[in-house]
């Protein structure tokens, strides 16, 4: 039989689920609508935004309460500790989401610049370390999420590489310089996304093994 | 008190208690009996004794003095262990004695039996009375010898019951819990078991109601199997994924296909559906469903998901009224993937062809009415305007031949005979037939194919068409002095062959959209003349014919840009490249 803190614990995790769910999707639609210029697409995701900031309302209250009511221990703590701090890290993935799909709608208005396989390998990257965030917070897989932590260099290396690429694209043509600024933007949201998500892998090695390895991301 | 006792123990103690009744009572009667018996035969044989000693005494004359019959009679009381006491008639004691086992009558009432006779001696003495005494003491001891005996009797009858008892309760109790432990069995679900030795003929009933019990039970219980099985197979062999909900909203079972589809959902049992389905929307539909049951709102919730790019499942939620199942909801995954894309196909194509149709009959129609209008004017002039004309007519036959060549291929109508071929020369053959286009944007070839030949299993033509649309798209694409890399691998019993250009790229979202009709990457270039954006559809269905599959590396591994187009198609054995000499 499970008890009542078990059964709010539970709760809590679903409304983190049901987040995360929103967000990736998000990141989604958002990647989606900017790389196939779909206006329609771009303004779901930003309408969309509300419903994972409600939820973190929601998350965060929860969390209040179970400390004030409960005062749990140990484990349980570290697990309301770690909702809060993974709900705060969600709602922003929302928000970069939003800032892309804003970029998206901007781009749309504008020629279409030429293909560049970086951004797409970034934003693939994103979107698997998000996943795998997600996935390890599931599972409770730390393992996964140690693997999260790894990918973000890749992504910190795609970033660099997009601004280096546009950088010289601006030199040759100065007609494209508003573009390439947004995509410039577009790819440093992108590299956030990827920061917020070794946040919440990096939370969930906290709620498991109690351990924080925010500074090192080395192997505990 | 009974109810704590065992089986057993009841069955010893009710025979102990038997035994001890049926030992008791008679010993109790029969030592009365005896008693009362003792002292009848006691009193008989006084009484003759008496008979005999008055006998004696009336009819021996030798007994005339006192001093001869006292004698006489001491010796008499002596042996007989009686008191004996002789009165005259007139009240004088004459003789009283007792014998040594006998107590003195002188002193108290005479306790025992006591015999009076009157007496008329045939001596001188006087008339009188012989009375005589036997005492209980001496009475008692025969009896309490003979009451001794049957308590002995008694208590060995019991000694050897006990056990006897034991060993008959301990049987009846082993047999019964034979039987016990059978039934035991038969509930625990060893439902092949049945009843057959039996402790006694009143328990047919009871096993034979135990036995149809088990038969009913087995019956039923296959009758269950056989159905749930049919159930599995039912949902296992549906093709759409079928997840049940309990009545608090997780997950209680799933089929094979929903597996499949979502091989999260075996670790998610007894969870939420959003812990197998990352999708906020189901989860909030699943929780509607269930709450319309008590609200006794819709039946059935439909959505659309899409939980990974290019899979959208038409979702059903089902939930299933108030019962003793406990199950909630049924939800069932019907993937639309294939038909969103048809769908989309089927919508693109005809935006495309139209557009692609159109855009020469507008330059054609608007030359011709320029020409009727200056009808007469300058003939060089008029010999450009229909040169144009010509050029869009012949692009727009040139598209019409292809979309005819793509439907031929499609319906199977255009004959394909593959045989063993050299692959290097369909690729110099497609080549010459490009040479014109290629020398006009400085595009080379770089034939990376072994020098001895390539031999695959082909149609020439087909091949020699293959290689030529994809080295028309290369050339169009590539920037000036960059060769076209054509190199192959061998896997297994296939070769892969490969083009390499150095041309924008083709952005991921776009590579399965490429091998559809009239898909262009990107729509407001200009087209390059001649072009009429089938040419990857019908490398697609060549290579599909051939039993190869087409696909795009973009860029290619290890490369930054550009784009390769590979097929694969199977590899010719090696004695048939030896017998066969290559062609083109």
């Amino acid at each position: 039989m499970e008890t009542q803190l078990q059964k709010a614990l539970d709760e809590l995790r679903l409304r983190i689920l049901e987040m995360a769910a929103l967000a990736e999707k998000a990141v989604d639609k958002a990647l989606r609508a900017a790389f196939s210029r779909d206006v329609q697409l771009a303004e779901e995701v930003i309408e969309g935004d509300c419903n994972v900031n409600e939820l973190q309302c929601a998350v965060d209250e929860k969390c209040l309460l179970l400390l004030a009511l409960d005062q749990p221990v140990a484990r349980d703590l570290r697990f309301i500790l770690g909702c809060t701090y993974i709900a705060t890290n969600l709602e922003r993935v929302g928000d970069q989401a939003v800032n892309i799909a804003e970029l998206a709608l901007l781009l749309a208005q504008r020629p279409e610049m030429p293909h560049n396989p970086f951004m797409e390998e970034l934003a693939e990257t994103a979107k698997a370390m998000l996943h795998q965030a997600v996935t390890a917070f599931t599972k409770e897989d730390t393992v996964l999420a140690q693997s999260v932590c790894e990918m973000d260099a890749r992504a910190d290396t795609l970033d660099l590489k997009i601004l280096k690429h546009y950088v010289d694209y601006m030199i040759q043509e100065s007609r494209a310089v508003e573009r390439a600024v947004h995509l410039i933007i577009m790819s440093q949201n992108l590299e956030r996304i990827g920061d917020l998500s070794t946040n919440i892998a990096e939370n969930l090695i906290f709620i498991v093994k109690g351990v924080d390895i925010r500074q090192t991301c080395r192997p505990y | 008190m009974a109810r704590r006792l065992s089986f057993r123990a009841r069955i010893f103690w009710s025979f102990l208690l038997i035994i001890v009744v049926a030992l008791v009572l008679p010993a109790w009667y029969s030592q009365h009996l005896l008693g009362r018996e003792l002292s009848r035969a006691a009193r008989i044989g006084a009484e003759g004794q008496v008979a005999l000693l008055a006998g004696q005494l009336e009819q021996d004359e030798r007994l005339s003095d006192r001093q001869t019959l006292t004698a006489w009679l001491s010796h008499a009381a002596t042996s007989l262990n009686v008191h004996l006491a002789y009165r005259s008639a007139s009240g004088e004691l004459l003789f009283d004695l007792a014998g040594p086992g006998a107590r003195s009558a002188s002193g108290g009432a005479p306790d025992g039996i006591v015999v009076s006779r009157e007496v008329t001696p045939a001596g001188d003495l006087p008339a009188g009375s012989l009375t005589l005494t036997r005492s209980f003491e001496a009475l008692s001891q025969d009896s309490v010898a003979l009451v001794g005996n049957v308590l002995l009797g008694v208590l060995l009858t019991f000694l050897l019951a006990v056990p006897l008892c034991y060993l008959l309760s301990r049987q009846l109790a082993a047999s019964l819990t034979g039987m016990a432990s059978l039934a035991e069995a038969i509930g625990n679900g060893d439902y092949g078991r049945r009843l057959l030795a039996l402790p006694g003929r009143e328990f047919i009933t009871l096993a034979g109601a135990i036995n149809r019990m088990a038969e009913s039970i087995q019956a039923q219980i296959e009758t269950i199997t056989a159905q749930k099985e049919q159930l599995e197979a039912v949902l296992d062999g549906m093709k759409e994924g079928v997840l049940v909900l309990d009545d608090t909203g997780r997950i209680r079972s799933f089929n094979r296909a929903m597996l499949a589809i979502f091989p999260g959902v075996a670790a998610a049992v007894g969870k939420k559906p959003l812990e197998a389905v990352m999708d906020a929307s189901l989860q909030q539909a699943c929780d509607k469903a269930l709450a319309s049951r008590e609200s006794g709102g819709a039946k059935l919730h439909a959505l659309q998901i899409e939980p990974e790019k290019g899979r959208i499942y038409d979702v059903g939620i089902v939930s299933l009224s108030h019962g003793h199942s406990g199950l909630g909801a049924v939800v069932v995954f019907h993937d639309i993937s294939e038909l969103k894309h048809l769908e989309r196909v089927r919508r693109d194509f005809v935006a495309n062809v139209s557009h692609e149709l159109r855009t020469p009959l507008t330059s054609i129609k608007g030359y011709a009415e320029t020409l009727m209008d200056t009808a007469g004017g300058d003939p060089a002039k008029a010999r450009g305007f229909i040169e144009v004309i010509l050029k869009n007519a012949n692009h727009m036959s040139k598209i019409v031949g292809d979309l005819l060549n793509l439907s031929r291929l499609e319906a199977g109508k255009q004959l394909i005979t593959p045989a063993p071929m050299d692959a290097a020369a369909a690729l110099s053959a497609a080549y010459r037939e490009c040479l014109p286009l290629a020398e006009a944007k400085a595009v080379s070839l770089d034939n990376r194919l072994p020098a001895e030949g390539l031999y695959v299993v082909a149609d020439h033509d087909r091949l020699v068409q293959v290689f030529r649309n994809l080295i028309e798209n290369a050339i169009k694409y590539s920037q000036s002095d960059c060769p076209i890399r054509v190199f192959h691998q061998v896997h297994g019993a296939e070769a892969w062959i490969g083009l390499s250009d150095c041309g924008p790229g083709i952005p991921k979202e776009e590579r399965q959209k490429i091998f559809e009709r009239f898909y262009r990457v990107e729509r407001h270039r200009d087209k390059a003349p001649g072009s009429s954006g089938l040419g990857l559809a019908i490398v697609k269905h060549i290579v599909e014919k051939h039993g190869g599959r087409v696909w795009v590396e973009s860029p290619a591994a290890g490369q930054e840009t550009g784009a390769t187009f590979f097929f694969s198609l199977p590899l010719a054995k090696r004695h048939e490249n030896d017998t066969d000499v290559p062609q083109g």
